[in-house]
């Protein structure tokens, strides 16, 4: 029985398990009639309504404009975090110079914006990648600037006393030394890459998941809303799934990271 | 022989306060003196002069007028109570500190570069880079990169880890790591190698391993190896001179005679071993000052 649960196939179904059950459950409970499908639809209902919105393309627009904002936001928003926290992890002056500030500005929740950014941007596309680059920017800023501060002093004098320039210090003591906190960074910044566009999208939109999940609210079609929710669970994986691979590649050094 | 040294300064001061009037460090690496002191292996390393040395930290004088000459190839071991700023010392010369006073001459016979090379009580290797492109870290840029890779596993062959050149340092014991490290020292065949308590975190049985190899890569290459140690039966066992430092001045002179190889508990050994260990002791029962 243990040899059977050991076996590479079962082990990677086991984190399958729980969902499954919850979906069978969910879908005996609708078929049942025990939950009413005015508000909460069989997942039959939802595939359904998947199919539907896949055939007329209408998904898959919504999908890609979802998609593109996330992405030019996250590049925009990540690209002058991670700008910063090199510069001020490797530069005292940059640091005294700008540090003070972004921590001030780093305690005003994000979406606490919305109404300014709806008077500067209007509803456009500018306010949607506006609000995602400023919610990513932080956790990435933070955590580069925290991965370049701990890395360990000994090596960096090992790294001068063999002769290393500048640039290779950099190159192979401290952006190595430093990554595993970037990726920390990284991880954080797409949850709430997601989070912010979900919102971004639900208040003011004319094509994305989120205007899709609240044009649906108005004609009552909850299949549809749950869609869209689902839709972004499968988003979230996705992006967790290629940080993983991603720091399995650059993180193999680390036992933490190791890949069994 | 400090003649020799200092000849290739034309502004030779014979004082010691005009001496210590040049503060500014001077360290030369390849300039070309005749060759001088007990040039041991088949390619001596570099020989180091100290004049006047003075080494102080916010007006806490670490190391204080200090003249010393260490022949080229010669193997010198600093022995001394913890704060007793033998570490300064090695610092000093490897160039990591500035000295406040006096001058540091390094010569050599050939043309070396890098010349110096350091052995932390750590091993300090890059965790994200394998073993083998640990050990290129020793040769910076010099040479093609498969070049590069070629003499770095010689190197790690040298120090018998060659089947090892493919992993990450995390899969290594102690001892491993620190024979990596010294391969990382060597690979560029430095003139001098300085070791600040290289073995002191091992365990005893590998630490004997490595003090033999030490001494066998030192005989073959004939660099100048300078070793810092709190352990007194090392210093006898691998040097060919030890030196006692007490607040910041030499206070211990002495060659050891013993021929190689040296067999552990050899009684002439354990005589010297004896003798630096009372004269060690007897600073403490005098109550010199020893900065903590």
């Amino acid at each position: 029985m243990s040899r059977l649960l050991d076996s590479r196939t079962v082990q990677g179904l086991t984190p399958w398990l729980v969902p499954v059950a919850i979906l069978a459950g969910w879908q005996a409970a609708a078929s049942a009639g025990l939950v009413s499908t005015r508000f909460m639809p069989a997942p039959s209902d939802v595939v359904a309504a998947g199919w539907q919105a896949a055939r007329t393309g209408e998904l898959w627009t919504n999908m890609w404009v979802s998609f593109a904002r996330a992405a030019i936001g996250f590049l925009i928003g990540g690209s002058i975090g991670f700008g910063l926290g090199l510069a001020n992890g490797l530069s005292r002056l940059s640091e005294r110079l700008t540090d003070t500030t972004l921590q001030m500005v780093r305690n005003i929740p994000h979406l606490s914006l919305i109404p300014l950014v709806i008077l500067w941007f209007g509803i456009d596309e500018g306010a949607k990648l506006f609000l995602v680059a400023i919610g990513v920017f932080f956790p990435i800023y933070a955590n580069t600037l925290h991965g370049i501060r701990s890395v360990d002093p000994q090596l960096v004098e090992m790294g001068r006393v063999y002769g290393m320039s500048r640039r290779a210090l950099f190159l192979r003591v401290v952006l190595p030394g430093a990554l595993p906190s970037i990726f920390v960074g990284l991880r954080y910044a797409l949850g709430i890459m997601w989070l912010t566009l979900i919102v971004a999208e639900t208040i003011s939109a004319s094509s994305g998941l989120g205007y899709m999940a609240m044009q649906a609210r108005e004609f009552m079609l909850v299949d549809v809303v749950v869609l869209a929710i689902v839709i972004y669970a499968g988003l979230g994986k996705a992006a967790d799934a290629l940080t993983r691979l991603l720091e399995r590649r650059f993180l193999a050094w680390n036992p933490a990271y190791r890949n069994t | 022989m400090i003649a020799t040294a200092l000849r290739v300064h034309d502004d030779i001061t014979p004082g010691r306060e005009a001496a210590a009037l040049d503060a500014r460090p001077r360290r030369e690496g390849r300039v070309e003196p005749p060759r001088s002191g007990a040039g041991i292996g088949p390619d001596a390393g570099i020989g180091v002069t100290l004049r006047a040395l003075s080494k102080s930290f916010d007006g806490h004088t670490v190391i204080e007028g200090l003249d010393l000459h260490i022949p080229a190839g010669q193997f010198v071991a600093v022995v001394g109570r913890s704060g007793c700023g033998k570490s300064t010392l090695l610092r000093l010369i490897l160039g990591l500190e500035q000295p406040s006073q006096g001058r540091i001459t390094l010569e050599s016979e050939a043309v070396r570069t890098p010349s110096k090379r350091i052995m932390f009580q750590e091993p300090r290797l890059l965790p994200w880079a394998r073993v083998v492109d640990n050990v290129a870290v020793g040769l910076g840029d010099s040479g093609t990169k498969a070049a590069r890779r070629t003499r770095a596993e010689a190197a790690l062959a040298e120090v018998g880890l060659s089947e090892k050149a493919g992993n990450w340092p995390a899969t290594l014991s102690g001892g491993q790591r620190q024979r990596v490290a010294l391969a990382r020292a060597l690979v560029s065949r430095p003139g001098l190698l300085a070791l600040d308590e290289p073995l002191g975190a091992l365990d005893a049985l590998t630490r004997i391993d490595m003090q033999a190899m030490i001494e066998r890569i030192w005989q073959a290459q004939g660099f100048t190896a300078i070793l810092v140690t709190h352990d007194v039966s090392e210093a006898v066992a691998l040097a060919d001179r030890i030196l006692v430092v007490e607040a910041g001045r030499i206070a211990l002179d002495v060659q050891v005679d013993v021929p190689r190889p040296r067999r552990r508990g050899d009684p002439d050994l354990a005589a010297l071993e004896g003798r630096i260990l009372d004269h060690l002791l007897a600073d403490r029962a005098s109550g010199q000052r020893a900065p903590a």
